[in-house]
């Protein structure tokens, strides 16, 4: 019954000069916008810097608990295209030297208010006093060590357990990724909500929301299955994978990547509609922020727009997930959208003016764009690189031919 | 003056790739299908003997529409214009309060439209009588059940499904239904 027999393609990724010097432009691009928004002052600079390492970190999050699932779902569809989310986790060491800088962001800087609280007398800096021992310095730095240890040890076990599969075929192998993933699955939920509330939600550290991690998990989720399809695509572009990989892989992909982008759809108006009807102000000073002015189009407007309703009724038809380029167009922008939400939580940067929020940066901070670039160069960089170090395909998993004939 | 209608030649099959074999063989030899039936959905059948994609999805989709209209003119309606509450210094319009009921509205009546279109285009309502042609088709068998019109023939049939490890191959009558026959065993 076997194809494997069959598959004529290449078995070893080479990366392409051309997409090298893509990426390497990616990364220019990046570090000349970076450069640049340090004109706008150190705060701008580093807004550009968290997203974009914030941005980047959520694709080998998104590998590693993508294979934590379909391990412990027992799913096969996912084998022909594993190596991708393999080689997406090979980014974890690089992003924890991107988050280095985060530290100096906040040793060095404003960026992160909580890490000088003045005491000025107010309510506000008595909050920031009292937030003093969860946001500080050393404990910063302390779970981000926690993080990364946890994040990187147990995606290198996974990643361990399927290239020793692919020398003897074993099925033990895939016993062990089973109990490696469980335990994933419980650390990966926790240590992404305490990630997501050092690094973005302490931006405005008395603001408060007890879904700010299923938000950015869904966030995560959608990019990361926009920039899985993105890759595959590209890998079929230049020759590899044109048999084993067919419409009904893309189809479950666009599957998930509309589901995801629903969830976080749901997830950010829960968000919103249950701040907005409480009417607590300590909760509600960030949207009114967002709430009046020029913020208010890119963030109840376009974000739910670029982040939703577009993708969702790209995707919605069962043709366009089978279409790669229907799927390639709905991921791009899907990316989009992801850049969108996070500049729009970040870059307002609102203070409160006589009780009143006031946002203290405009619209013009989409500069920080530029950063982005080169963090996904150096994302692709990273993970292509890590595609050329095993084979394509993972002939030797049990669940190999389930996943050729799978048919949708 | 309804035509005659046309004989019809079954096979059994204890298995459900022996079934989807037969049918695909029967879909190249260019038969007509009276009808296909397992106990339960068989992955890939109605691809395999040749159907268009359901237009089902169009029914959900513009009666999800038609939910999240109705909820949000409804509301509109009530809390907007005939009677208008300012509840919270929300305003008489709250949109994104409406937002929760709009989505339950579109879930429900999309569901609830699925399944009664599907009943619709199935024909099937309480007390039907279930019309069988073999006692244990809503078991472990699975038959498939052809026209005997000018495309058929008796002799390719019998091929494909004796290929195809048939338990039992045999001309009905076209209104045959073993319920009524009374051979429940």
């Amino acid at each position: 019954m076997s194809d494997i027999a069959t598959i004529d393609e290449p078995d070893q990724f080479s990366f392409p000069v051309l997409a090298k010097m893509v990426c390497g432009g990616m990364m220019l691009v990046g570090l000349i916008a970076f450069g640049l928004t340090w004109i706008g002052g150190v705060e701008l600079a580093m807004t550009g810097w968290v997203i974009g390492a914030w941005y980047a970190l959520g694709f080998p999050l998104f590998g590693a608990i993508f294979l934590a699932m379909c391990t412990l779902a027992s799913s096969g569809w996912h084998t022909v295209i594993k190596r991708v989310p393999e080689a997406m986790t090979r980014y974890f060491p690089v992003a924890a030297v991107t988050f280095v800088v985060v530290i100096f962001a906040v040793l060095g800087s404003d960026f992160y208010e909580w890490a000088h609280p003045h005491d000025h007398g107010d309510m506000h800096s008595d909050l920031l006093l009292h937030k003093q021992p969860y946001l500080n310095a050393s404990a910063f730095i302390i779970r981000m060590a926690i993080y990364f240890g946890i994040w990187i040890a147990c995606s290198y076990a996974l990643v361990r357990a399927s290239r020793k599969q692919d020398v003897d075929g074993d099925v033990k192998h895939t016993i062990t990724a089973r109990r490696i993933s469980a335990p994933f699955a419980i650390l990966f939920g926790l240590t992404l909500t305490f990630a997501s509330i050092d690094y973005v939600m302490s931006v405005e550290p008395t603001w408060f929301s007890t879904m700010f991690a299923v938000y950015q998990f869904g966030g995560i989720m959608s990019a990361g299955f926009a920039m899985l399809a993105l890759v595959l695509i590209f890998l079929q572009q230049s020759g590899y994978m044109r048999k084993s990989v067919n419409a009904n892989h893309y189809h479950n992909v666009g599957i998930w990547l509309l589901s995801s982008v629903t969830f976080w759809a749901y997830v950010w108006f829960c968000q919103f509609m249950l701040i907005w009807y409480s009417n607590i102000p300590e909760e509600t000073a960030h949207y009114v922020a967002r709430w009046e002015g020029e913020w208010f189009w890119v963030s109840f407007v376009i974000t739910p727009l670029v982040h939703w309703v577009i993708p969702f009724l790209m995707l919605l038809p069962r043709p366009n997930k089978r279409n790669p380029k229907m799927l390639g167009l709905a991921a791009l922008i899907v990316l989009a959208g992801r850049f969108i939400d996070l500049w729009q939580f970040m870059a307002p940067r609102p203070h409160l003016d006589a009780g009143i929020p006031h946002t203290s940066q405009g619209v013009w901070t989409f500069v920080v764009v530029g950063t982005l670039v080169g963090f996904i160069g150096l994302f692709l960089f990273v993970t292509l690189k890590a595609l050329e170090k095993a084979p394509l395909l993972a002939k030797k998993d049990p669940y190999f031919d389930e996943s050729l004939h799978h048919h949708i | 003056m309804p035509e005659e209608q046309n004989n019809l030649f079954m096979a059994v099959f204890t298995d459900e790739d022996h079934c989807l074999e037969a049918v695909k063989a029967c879909t190249q030899a260019n038969f007509t299908y009276h009808d296909v039936l397992a106990p339960y959905a068989v992955h890939g059948l109605d691809r395999a003997m040749g159907l268009p994609f359901s237009k089902i999805t169009w029914v959900t989709f513009l009666c999800g529409l038609g939910g999240t209209s109705i909820a949000f003119l409804g509301m509109g309606y009530i809390s907007g214009w005939d009677w208008p509450l300012n509840i919270g210094g929300k305003g008489a319009l709250p949109f994104p309060a409406m937002v929760p009921i709009m989505f339950e509205l579109t879930v429900l009546l999309g569901g609830l439209c699925t399944m009664l279109a599907l009943f619709a285009f199935c024909f099937l309502f309480p007390g039907k009588q279930a019309r069988l042609f073999h006692a244990r088709q809503t078991d472990d068998r699975f038959v498939v059940v052809l026209e005997m019109d000018e495309d058929f023939s008796e002799a390719k049939a019998r091929e494909i499904f004796t290929a195809n490890h048939a338990e039992e191959i045999r001309q009905v009558p076209h209104d045959y239904n073993v319920n009524a026959a009374g051979e429940d065993d």
